[in-house]
């Protein structure tokens, strides 16, 4: 019988235990765990997972381990494209309280999110990232995110040209 | 994947990379797309990939999204977009939407066709939209506005009678058209001076200087002379200072 928790070593070289419940929330832990069947139980390493970071996740699918597993999305079998804006109001109150972090811890767990491939939560960030762009303009976006700029004159009078200059927009 | 330790003291977006950025750009709004697409160059490709002003959204044009979905800010910007796809029915409604209406009147490059022009008529008679009677005057389709302008010089007439008389459709009337707005004027329910007010001696209640009409048309002028006659307008800049003059030598009828 499979032990009911796993270790796992952090990028600090911190060694955590989680439970087997939480290591399944994460599809690339879980695959690690189904390559090593048989295999002597080894921390399992995660190189590009602080233990401050992985503290945070762990307390993510603490607080959704009873949700129901989300579903993998049956891909379109036509070609074209189809955008639809998606609802990124995070409406899980728990969810609110857990986003309303420092932006650099933010970019963090999701970069863990989705290197750990923890569906929900990889998701929650994408949204909350995503309310921080709302409503402002490309120089306030870079400012915000330390983005450089690197459209060139040349793409901005494009630009211009096929926008023309918009409220808000630099 | 970068690594995630949160001891990093600067924010580097950048290191997220395009599978990550491009799954929080699909979680924007369309109308916040725009912005996103001009902060660097990545972002702008990203955004092209799945969102464009001339393509379909599911089974609707971006633009028809945007009036369904009362986004003005949105609708202003594809209406600027030159790539972006446009047709009459969409105008037609956005005419109709309060919060539209204006963003798409100063958009409007299509033809004034009759629908369109009688839309516009009728709102701006029943909802007070001046801004679009007086371009639907000064662009849409003759018959349309004239049958309108008759319709509604019977109820709140004084509005519409200032607007249309200073309309670029005025300088060119014809003699029948004009013989049916004197036809309507003269219903018992106009006072003196409200006829006076079409006649052109006065507008409103203001009386504005020396009367400068000479030879003014009157209804049994009309009725003997049928002929087109050549108008002219002359705008001296004010809503109160109007008057209709006809010169008898030239045939000219001049609104001064």
């Amino acid at each position: 019988m499979a032990s009911e928790s796993i270790s796992v070593t952090t990028s600090d070289d911190q060694t955590i235990q989680l439970s087997r419940k939480h290591a399944q929330m994460s599809q690339t832990i879980n695959s690690m765990l189904e390559d090593s069947v048989g295999a002597d139980q080894e921390a399992i390493p995660l190189p590009n997972v602080s233990s401050e970071v992985l503290k945070k996740v762990i307390d993510w699918c603490t607080h959704h381990e009873n949700d129901p597993a989300p579903v993998e999305k049956v891909k379109k079998l036509n070609k074209k494209r189809e955008y639809k804006a998606k609802n990124s109001t995070i409406s899980d109150e728990w969810d609110k309280n857990f986003v309303n972090a420092e932006l650099r811890v933010i970019v963090d767990i999701l970069l863990a999110a989705n290197y750990l491939d923890v569906k929900g939560l990889f998701e929650l960030m994408c949204k909350h990232i995503a309310n921080e762009l709302k409503g402002k303009t490309p120089d306030q976006i870079r400012e915000r995110f330390g983005i450089q700029d690197d459209l060139t004159e040349e793409d901005k009078a494009a630009m211009r040209k096929a926008w023309g200059a918009t409220k808000n927009d630099s | 994947m970068g690594n995630a330790n949160t001891s990093q003291s600067r924010i580097n977006f950048n290191l997220l990379g395009s599978d990550v950025i491009r799954c929080i750009l699909k979680q924007l709004p369309y109308d916040d797309l725009l912005p996103a697409s001009r902060v660097c160059k990545l972002w702008k490709n990203l955004v092209a990939e799945f969102y464009g002003p001339d393509r379909m959204i599911g089974d609707t044009l971006p633009l028809q999204l945007a009036v369904d979905t009362k986004n003005v800010r949105w609708a202003n910007q594809l209406l600027n977009d030159k790539m972006t796809v446009k047709n009459q029915a969409i105008f037609l409604k956005a005419f109709s939407l309060e919060d539209m209406q204006d963003v798409f009147l100063d958009h409007f490059d299509l033809p004034w066709t009759a629908e369109i022009t009688a839309r516009v008529i009728n709102i701006g008679c029943f909802h007070a939209w001046k801004k679009g009677y007086r371009a639907a005057l000064d662009h849409g389709d003759r018959q349309v506005i004239f049958k309108s302008f008759v319709h509604v010089a019977e109820k709140d007439w004084k509005d519409h009678i200032k607007l249309y008389l200073k309309s670029k459709t005025f300088d060119t009337i014809h003699w029948d058209e004009y013989s049916i707005i004197r036809g309507s004027i003269n219903l018992p329910t106009f006072s003196k001076r409200d006829r006076e007010l079409i006649d052109g001696r006065r507008c409103g209640t203001a009386e504005v200087g020396p009367i400068v009409r000479v030879d003014s048309p009157t209804l049994d002028d009309v009725v003997r002379q049928p002929q087109p006659a050549t108008w002219q307008h002359h705008d001296y800049g004010t809503d109160t200072g109007s008057s209709l003059s006809r010169s008898s030598s030239t045939d000219e009828i001049q609104w001064s």
